[in-house]
């Protein structure tokens, strides 16, 4: 798919970096395989439905201070994009959260950015923020641990 | 009132301690500053000219007793004795020390208070009318609407990194008093022939650089749409609104450079797209959250009577007082506007005094207006004449809500690092001249206000004589401009002409308040005055 629409190959497996899971488990990996690795300018010119067959996306933050892949992480969930989702790019551990929320599976750091927020922060990531929203859009499959399960309305409407 | 159950509070501690966290990390160097702005921002905390500035939330205006004496006692403990109430609805700590930022939230915390997303490009405190639930000309109270937004918008996660801040007022009224239309985005709720909610959805509102009063997008949402239809607007704004130029990236531009119809269309797709059983709950919510505020209004009051008392007395209630809804009551205006007075600053002890007041003639409520004064909704009549004298040994019964000594004034260079000019002084010499005047006049029916620089918080286009202050060739200039207004017939004031020096403002202020009086038809009020006969003869009478 992603050789029909003539797009830039993710580079497959250069670099070293850690990857954070939507359970906040923290491990070195290398960059992973996807079959398309984008920066929020190109979606609107591939169309959204020619993304929704692919195996996995890569969205690709340019500084922490875009969100404009957390809305199209919703977008392409929304749109009924079942693949793995991964975040990549300039990205506090602070973000991880709004990431999982949004409707990414992980994120994927470079091990520059991993030392200089320091391993402990991104391994704490998902441990020092607020786990429950008032409203929660749906979750992916892949997400266990603190930030899963219902919202606080959900929760408030079956009296718990 | 609403009061926080223990999600609520879980939420806000949480919030507190991840704050902490995100401070030590700063303080520690793991965090960079630019990393570190958009976090603190989103808690509130700015940098300004000399200290830390905190940016507390009052959501939608509406304080409790303790919240207020609680604000007073940071003012005194953490800042230099004052707090400063803001058009938005909250209030600021000008001299915070960033390493009593995470006490000071916790304080907060401990009174169902926060500062979350009262700053930074994100969705920020929701505002409403100050005289919300008690107002006369009211059709549904905006403040469960309001609540419901603020839930939903904390911690948004797709909308914490937005192009721009983005602000959300509801109003449930006749009268705007919250300058819905000069919103990002302002919903006027009414009620459908059921007698359920439903929304007039406005767009595209605001004051800074590029002025522009809010669109009409969408009439008669109900209430089961309403937030599918705002996370449709904001995402598509999201994705849509610039981020090359920070002065071209509210939703308004936007809306102007792609206009307001394909707009809709691309919301419409976007709607198409969304997973509408998330926001299934919203219902109950909204009805949990309006039975509390339904069960905090009072019965109707029998054997009360509006006191005779002095003349002083009568001028102060006819200025300050406001009709109420329930018989029996009046809803009283608390002028921080004295002669001189910093627009909108109040010391420790006096709000300590006001909650003590608040406690015992106003049902423990109050609120904070946008005017930047405050609100006693909930007094019987026979207590009025009680309170004024109470009022008056707190030096806090000026009689001036509406004049034009009632001055919203931003900040400007005392304080904040954006600012070209100042503006405290300059509204604290307007506010002595003006006083005078009204009191050797009578009431002059007119607003007033004052920016420190283009980004217009003083909100100056939407006076009806709004003053500006700009930095020409090294020295402080005051534009002027006139017929701007904020409520429901919003309109951007026009500018008058060239500047004037600070010194030369409150004469050129004076020639045109003279202008007005010789123009007016009985009774006018300067909008008024200014829509029939225009800007030309005001700007004969000052560049002569
Ligand atoms: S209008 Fe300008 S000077 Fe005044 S508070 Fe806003 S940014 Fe600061």
């Amino acid at each position: 798919m992603s050789d029909t629409l003539d797009l830039q190959p993710a580079e497959q497996g250069a670099g070293e970096g850690w990857r954070l899971d939507g359970d906040g488990s923290f491990t070195a990996a290398p960059m992973p395989t996807l079959d398309l690795l984008l920066e929020p300018e190109a979606v609107q010119d591939l169309g959204l439905a020619n993304l929704l067959p692919l195996q996995s996306i890569g969205l690709v933050f340019k500084t922490p201070h875009d969100g404009r892949s957390f809305s199209l992480a919703r977008r392409l969930r929304n749109a009924g994009f079942d693949g793995r989702l991964v975040a990549l790019g300039r990205l506090m551990p602070d973000q991880a959260r709004h990431a999982m929320q949004s409707g990414f599976d992980g994120l994927w750091l470079e091990q520059d950015l991993v030392e200089r927020h320091n391993e402990a922060a991104w391994r704490a990531a998902l441990d020092v923020v607020v786990a429950r929203l008032y409203s929660q859009q749906r979750l992916p499959a892949s997400l266990a641990g603190r930030l899963a399960g219902p919202d606080i309305w959900q929760q408030r409407s079956q009296g718990q | 009132m609403y009061a926080y159950d223990t999600f609520d509070q879980t939420f806000v501690d949480q919030r507190a301690a991840e704050f902490r966290d995100q401070i030590n990390r700063r303080l520690s160097g793991a965090l960079s500053e630019d990393e570190f702005k958009p976090l603190r921002l989103q808690n509130g905390l700015y940098l300004q000219l000399h200290a830390y500035m905190l940016r507390v939330a009052i959501p939608y205006g509406v304080l409790n007793a303790r919240q207020l004496q609680m604000l007073g006692d940071l003012a005194d403990r953490y800042d230099k004795g004052y707090g400063h109430f803001t058009t938005r609805q909250n209030i600021q700590y000008n001299w915070t020390k960033l390493s009593d930022v995470a006490d000071m939230i916790d304080a907060l915390a401990s009174v169902q208070m926060h500062a979350i997303q009262t700053s930074g490009n994100c969705i920020r405190n929701v505002t409403t009318d100050a005289y919300a639930g008690v107002a006369g000309d009211e059709w549904l109270d905006p403040r469960p609407t309001a609540e419901l937004l603020r839930q939903w918008s904390s911690l948004h996660p797709e909308f914490a990194f937005l192009p721009r801040k983005f602000k959300i007022a509801v109003l449930g009224a006749a009268q705007d008093r919250a300058a819905m239309k000069f919103h990002d985005i302002g919903l006027w709720a009414k009620l459908d022939d059921a007698g359920q909610p439903i929304y007039d959805i406005w767009v595209g509102g605001g004051q800074g650089r590029t002025p522009r009063v809010a669109r009409l997008f969408q009439k008669a949402v109900p209430l089961a749409d309403l937030l599918p239809t705002l996370d449709a607007m904001l995402r598509v704004y999201n994705l849509a609104g610039r981020r090359d130029n920070k002065y071209k990236a509210r939703i308004k531009i936007l809306i102007d450079e792609m206009g307001l119809e394909p707009y809709r269309a691309a919301v419409a797709e976007e709607l198409g797209q969304i997973d509408r059983s998330v926001f299934a709950p919203a219902l109950g919510e909204y009805r949990r959250i309006a039975a509390q505020f339904e069960t905090a209004q009072r019965p109707a009051l029998q054997g009360q009577k509006l006191p005779q008392g002095s003349p002083a007395f009568q001028a102060w209630l006819q200025q300050n007082g406001m009709a109420h809804k329930v018989p029996g009551y009046a809803a009283i205006a608390i002028s921080l506007k004295a002669k001189g007075a910093i627009p909108g600053d109040a010391s420790g002890a006096q709000m300590r005094a006001v909650a003590a007041l608040a406690e015992r003639y106003s049902a423990s409520e109050l609120r904070v207006s946008h005017r930047q004064n405050l609100v006693l909704p909930w007094v019987k009549l026979n207590d009025l004449e009680e309170l004024y004298h109470a009022l008056l040994e707190q030096d806090l019964a000026e009689a001036n809500i509406g004049l034009a000594s009632d001055i919203i004034a931003c900040p400007g260079l005392d304080y904040c690092a954006l600012a070209t000019a100042r503006s405290i002084p300059v509204a604290q010499a307007l506010s002595h001249r003006l006083r005078e005047r009204e009191r050797l006049q009578g009431p002059l029916d007119l607003s007033l206000n004052i920016s420190g620089c283009i980004n217009a918080c003083g909100h100056h286009h939407a006076a009806n004589i709004g003053i500006l202050g700009l930095n020409r060739t090294e020295t402080e200039t005051y534009q002027i401009s006139l017929g701007g207004r904020a409520d429901e017939d919003a309109k951007v004031g026009d500018i008058l002409g060239p500047g004037f020096s600070q010194d030369q403002v409150p004469e050129v202020i004076e020639t045109l308040i003279d202008t007005w009086q010789a123009l007016r038809a009985d009774g006018e009020d300067f909008a008024t005055t200014y829509a029939r006969v225009g800007k030309q003869p005001f700007k004969e009478a000052v560049y002569v």
